[in-house]
Order: C-alpha cells, then sequence, then structure tokens
C-alpha cells in the first residue's frame, strides 16, 4: 500500500467504524477512476441528517483529527483536519444538485486494501465541477473528460 | 484508530518493465479508437490505470510552504 492509499483507506474504515455511509467524490474519486490527477483532500457526501452530523464528531476522534469546522456560508460542508491531509464532508448534495442517492446509484464500490469504498462515478464528478464552475475545477476538466474517453474505450 | 502503516513493497523491475509493457500494447490498441486524444495524456491514464489502487499517488504535500514528492 502507498502512504496516500494507506490514508484513504483510513477514512474509509472509520467511516464504516462510525456507521456513516458516505460516497468518495472530488479528485479523489477521480483518481481512484484512474485520472492522473493530484488533490490537497478528501472529498465525501453523505446524507444531510442530525445524526449524520453528530457522527462527525466521533468520525474526527476515529481518525485523530481535529473536530469538524465549517468550511464557508456558502456551501453545507464540515472540514476535519487530518494529521497528513483532511477530510471535508459535504452533506446531501454536490455542485449540479446531485444527491447523495443519485452519486451512489451511479457510482461504483472499491476496494481499497482492507475496506470497500462507495466512489461517485466520472460522469458524475465532471457534471459537478462543470457546474460549480470554479477555476479549479474547469482546469481538471479536460484530463478528467479524457479518462472517462478512455475508460468507455476500455469497455469500464 | 489509524491502523499502522505496512511498508510499501517496491515493484521490482521486471514488475516495471511488465507494466510498461501492457500500456504500450494497450495504447497502441486505443490510440486509433481515440484520434483526438493527445498520445502522451493518453499514455499518462493509462500508468494511472495500470498502477493498482493501493499503489497510487493521490495527494499534493506541502512542507514549510512548498510542494514536495
Amino acid at each position: 500500500m502507498s502512504v496516500d492509499a494507506d490514508i484513504i483507506e483510513s477514512i474509509v474504515a472509520a467511516l464504516h467504524a462510525v456507521k456513516l455511509e458516505a460516497v468518495i467524490v472530488g479528485n479523489t474519486a477521480s483518481a481512484l477512476h484512474g485520472a492522473p490527477v493530484l488533490t490537497e483532500d478528501v472529498d465525501i457526501v453523505v446524507r444531510d441528517t442530525p445524526l449524520n452530523r453528530k457522527k462527525l464528531v466521533r468520525l474526527a476522534e476515529a481518525l485523530g483529527g481535529a473536530n469538524p469546522t465549517d468550511i464557508s456560508d456558502l456551501i453545507s460542508a464540515k472540514r476535519i483536519m487530518l494529521p497528513e491531509s483532511y477530510l471535508d464532508v459535504i452533506f446531501g448534495k454536490i455542485g449540479g444538485g446531485i444527491r447523495f442517492e443519485t452519486l451512489r446509484a451511479h457510482g461504483t464500490r472499491m476496494k481499497i486494501g482492507s475496506v470497500f469504498a462507495d466512489v461517485a462515478s466520472l460522469e458524475d464528478i465532471i457534471k459537478s465541477k462543470r457546474a460549480a464552475g470554479r477555476k479549479k475545477d474547469l482546469a481538471v476538466l479536460p484530463i478528467l473528460e479524457d479518462t472517462l474517453a478512455v475508460n468507455k474505450a476500455r469497455g469500464r | 484508530m489509524p491502523k499502522p502503516r505496512s511498508k510499501p513493497r517496491k515493484p521490482s523491475r521486471r514488475d516495471l518493465n511488465r507494466l510498461v509493457a501492457e500500456i504500450a500494447k494497450e495504447q497502441a490498441r486505443l490510440q486509433p479508437l481515440l484520434p483526438n486524444m493527445d498520445p502522451h495524456d493518453l499514455n499518462l491514464i493509462l500508468s494511472r490505470m495500470f498502477r493498482p489502487v493501493e499503489q497510487r499517488r493521490y495527494f499534493i504535500r506541502l512542507r514549510e510552504g512548498m510542494y514536495v514528492r
């Protein structure tokens, strides 16, 4: 296992431990699909319920991270600072209005080390980045679209 | 609690040569199907795809304000 894969595996294991259902999105998901991109964080989407919001404190404890903090007033999300990265937990839906249930239904289950993670489809990630329209999202779109084309050409 | 990290196994030269050959073979098959794709980008994507999920890099690292490997 690479150090990076260990970090993702630890996050997924902690999600399982606190019984928090989540879908990995963003560039971590893109990289899991084979896109040659790097990121600074792991983004996940969870259902927006009071119970799930409470579980975040236990998740932070399980990961040895700081207490969850708000990212901004613009999005419904919390950040957990980790020793070597950080985890952004997005509630309910991502850019383009794609909801947790849709992300999970369209996504795939991938084995990372000893755990299984729900990973959003590359199509949904591309849609959300296009809808978000931020410079950093638009910059990565061409290589994500090429990766999707390669996956399709390979019949995946 | 995060589990203790296992030391990553370094691929041997034979492993790497096999990986390079598999990527080249797939690139030769796919390039005609994707004529508008830059060959270097295709190679980059296949190089990522052919590496097992557990052996890939995912994160940029900042140390003392500089990006490091």
